[in-house]
């Protein structure tokens, strides 16, 4: 049984306002996938994709339009409060606003403890300094406040009080991005040690597909609300099949590998407000024919993994 | 002559605690039509320094330098009303955030205009506007009659960016820089960007000073490389040789420190650089990276100066009393 399974999910933001239009932002559009116990699935895709969405519901911190979500076979709407918070956690992108300026760090670490269980100031405490040590902090610095640690310990503070509950799943919305060069390596190795200490399963959200590479057991490629293509590691990066999925790989720098010759991507994406008939990529693909303007293609098995698009060749 | 000669560039800010050192002695040529790509971390002097060549430092800045000249003019010496008649025309700049760059109760067409207006006085207001709509042809906008009536809000960060580039280039100047000019973009539209900026570069000639922290960027699109640590430069070299002959500690923590290098395994650790940057109030004395390097030494407690390799028909530079020869 997968640790986590995710059928359908739609999430659906109406405007209000303008003239009481009905006007829908598809932000999650059906989007489905399972992942397996102590695997990490990347979440990649451009901006307004979807991605801290499905993040934000997952964690229940917005209601989903339709569809469903199992933790370990449970429906989600069975968890409630406590028994999710204790299932899934997520770290945030900015290290530099998403925690408390005016608590000590370990009173940041061990505040979910202290919301959701009965516990002593002084168990709390003591926790907190175990998950510092954890995560590369001297638990000295355990009263200090966040404007005194750099942005590589901020995000590690981050990450013990995500996991100050022990959760089963880690959503990190990415990471590393808001970090220093220098830095991210240590955060990302910190990640995967701890994956392998705890038995973490991570969602893992990213546009750094470099990154992805090192760590993603398998890739989930979204456009426009809609998963385009979906499957192992080695099927995405060396025989990705979604023209989507290629150009991304096509346009992402890698220091190490000479540019492969390509012609950038025309275009941009589209605005989900108002999201073009047919395939959602259709007016930016290289490929796309008359049937891509006006039918939507559903997401197959193709080679191996699942994939999007009418023009796969054979 | 180069087109641009910087030495000795220093540039000090006066705060409450005191006098900070942000840049110390910065030495570079650029010649015509080449790009010099500038990484660094979050702090280490890049903005400022190109601001100081610009002319636009802040008034608590202070530059000091032996020689700033472009195409033999001496910069430092230039007052705001000769300054007014190069930027934008001579050299012009372009910076990661668009949207804010652009004035948000203007329109694009009149903002374009404008500069224009300032340094090719001669144009008619028809020929003007004639330019505007080849301009923002040439940077890829569909619709240009349209875009011309909108508003920065309307557009999104790719195309905000197109019309940044679109006014410095307007004058074609001889020298751009492009200060972060992707960071905030998706890949796919950097991709585009990277492309337009290359094919206006070929066009006119154009020399490009290229900053960012993304290396695989900076590699992609530079003739050269300089990495900067802590407001100095300490290595410098041609794009190939620096990324594959890396000689100083640094750049080489930083290229080994990068997933998707083909000999790192799926989750293998990647070899970090432990520590953190100094401030600027509490640099160490010597080598500003001694107390992060493996291969300190007494020696390094002096500051190493930045000096030509020898045996090597290019130039590379490096600030380093112990070389790392051996191949990354
Ligand atoms: N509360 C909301 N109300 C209306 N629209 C929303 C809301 N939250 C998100 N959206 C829209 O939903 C879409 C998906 O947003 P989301 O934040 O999930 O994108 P993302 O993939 O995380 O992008 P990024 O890479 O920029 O973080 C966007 O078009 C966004 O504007
Ligand atoms: N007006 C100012 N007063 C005091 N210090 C300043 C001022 N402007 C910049 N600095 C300092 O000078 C140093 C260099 O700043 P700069 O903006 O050039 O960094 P950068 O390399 O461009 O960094 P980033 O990658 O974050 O853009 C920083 O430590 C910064 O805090
Ligand atoms: S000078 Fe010394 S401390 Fe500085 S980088 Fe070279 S070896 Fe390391
Ligand atoms: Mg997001
Ligand atoms: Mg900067």
């Amino acid at each position: 049984m997968s640790l986590l399974k995710v059928q359908e999910l739609k999430k659906h933001y109406a405007l209000k306002g303008l003239l009481n239009s009905k006007a829908m932002v598809k932000a999650l559009d059906g989007v489905s996938f399972e992942v397996k116990k102590k695997q990490t699935l990347a979440i990649v895709g451009e901006s307004g994709c979807g991605k801290s969405t499905l993040a934000k519901t997952l964690m229940g911190l917005e209601e989903e339009t339709s569809g469903q979500v199992f933790f370990e076979g449970v429906d989600s709407k069975a968890l409630k409060g406590k028994s999710l918070y204790q299932t899934i956690q997520m770290i945030f992108q900015d290290p530099y606003n998403s925690l408390n300026p005016r608590k000590t760090a370990w009173k940041i670490i061990a505040e979910p403890l202290l919301i959701n269980q009965k516990v002593s100031q002084k168990e709390a405490y003591e926790r907190a300094c175990q998950l510092m040590e954890k995560v590369g902090l001297r638990p000295e610095m355990a009263n200090r406040y966040p404007h005194m640690f750099s942005g590589g310990q901020r995000q590690r503070l981050g990450i013990a009080r995500a996991l100050i509950l022990n959760p089963k799943i880690l959503i990190c919305d990415e990471p590393i991005s808001a970090l220093d060069v220098s830095i991210q390596a240590q955060v990302l190795n910190l990640l995967v040690e701890l994956q392998d200490q705890l038995d973490l399963t991570y969602l893992f959200i990213s546009h750094d597909l470099n990154v992805v590479k090192h760590i993603a057991d398998t890739v989930l490629v979204m456009y426009l609300g809609k998963v385009v293509e979906y499957g192992r590691r080695e099927q995405i990066f060396e025989n990705p099949q979604h023209p989507y999925t290629r150009a991304l790989l096509e346009a992402s720098p890698n220091i190490f590998e000479p540019e492969k010759e390509h012609n950038p991507l025309a275009g941009e994406p589209p605005s989900p407000l108002n999201p073009p008939q047919g395939c959602a990529f259709h007016e930016r693909c290289p490929q796309a024919t008359e049937r891509c303007k006006s039918e939507s293609p559903d997401l197959q098995e193709r080679s191996s993994r699942m994939v999007s698009c009418f023009n796969l060749g054979s | 002559m180069s087109l641009l000669k910087v030495r000795d560039l220093s540039i000090h800010f006066q705060s409450r605690q005191g006098i900070l050192e942000a840049v110390r002695g910065i030495s570079f040529d650029l010649e015509r039509g080449q790009t010099l790509g500038v990484v660094g971390e979050s702090g280490c002097g890049k903005s400022i320094t190109n601001l100081a060549i610009m002319g636009l430092l802040s008034d608590n800045g202070q530059v000091h330098a032996s020689e700033v000249t472009f195409e033999g003019l001496d910069l430092l010496k230039l007052r705001e009303k000769q300054w007014q008649k190069i930027r934008g025309k001579e050299m012009a700049m372009i910076f990661q955030d668009p949207m804010s760059a652009l004035n948000p109760s203007f329109t694009v067409g009149y903002q374009l205009e404008e500069t224009l207006k300032i340094h090719e006085p001669q144009l008619t207001k028809v020929d003007r506007e004639v330019r505007c709509l080849e301009l923002l042809k040439q940077v890829g906008i569909p619709a240009p009659e349209s875009r011309l009536s909108s508003y920065a809000h309307e557009l999104s960060g790719g195309m905000s960016q197109r019309v940044m580039i679109a006014m410095a280039i307007a004058c074609k100047p001889k020298l751009l820089i492009a200060d972060e000019p992707t960071t905030a973009l998706d890949v796919t539209i950097q991709d585009q960007i990277l492309r337009l900026l290359k094919e206006l570069q070929d066009a006119y000639n154009m020399a490009m000073i290229f900053v960012t922290h993304d290396l695989g960027v900076v590699a992609k699109v530079s003739d050269n490389i300089q990495v900067m640590y802590a407001g100095e430069i300490v290595e410098s070299a041609p794009t190939r040789e620096l990324i594959e002959r890396p000689q100083h500690p640094y750049t080489r923590g930083l290229l080994r420190s990068l997933p998707g290098a083909k000999e790192t395994a799926f989750r293998a650790p990647l070899t970090s650089i432990p520590g953190i940057v100094p401030a600027l109030n509490a640099r160490p004395l010597g080598c500003q990276f001694h107390p992060r390097c493996d291969f300190a030494s007494e020696k390094c407690q002096h500051q190493p100066i930045l000096t030509e390799l020898r045996d090597e028909a290019s130039t590379h530079l490096l600030r380093c009393h112990h070389p790392q020869e051996e191949v990354l």
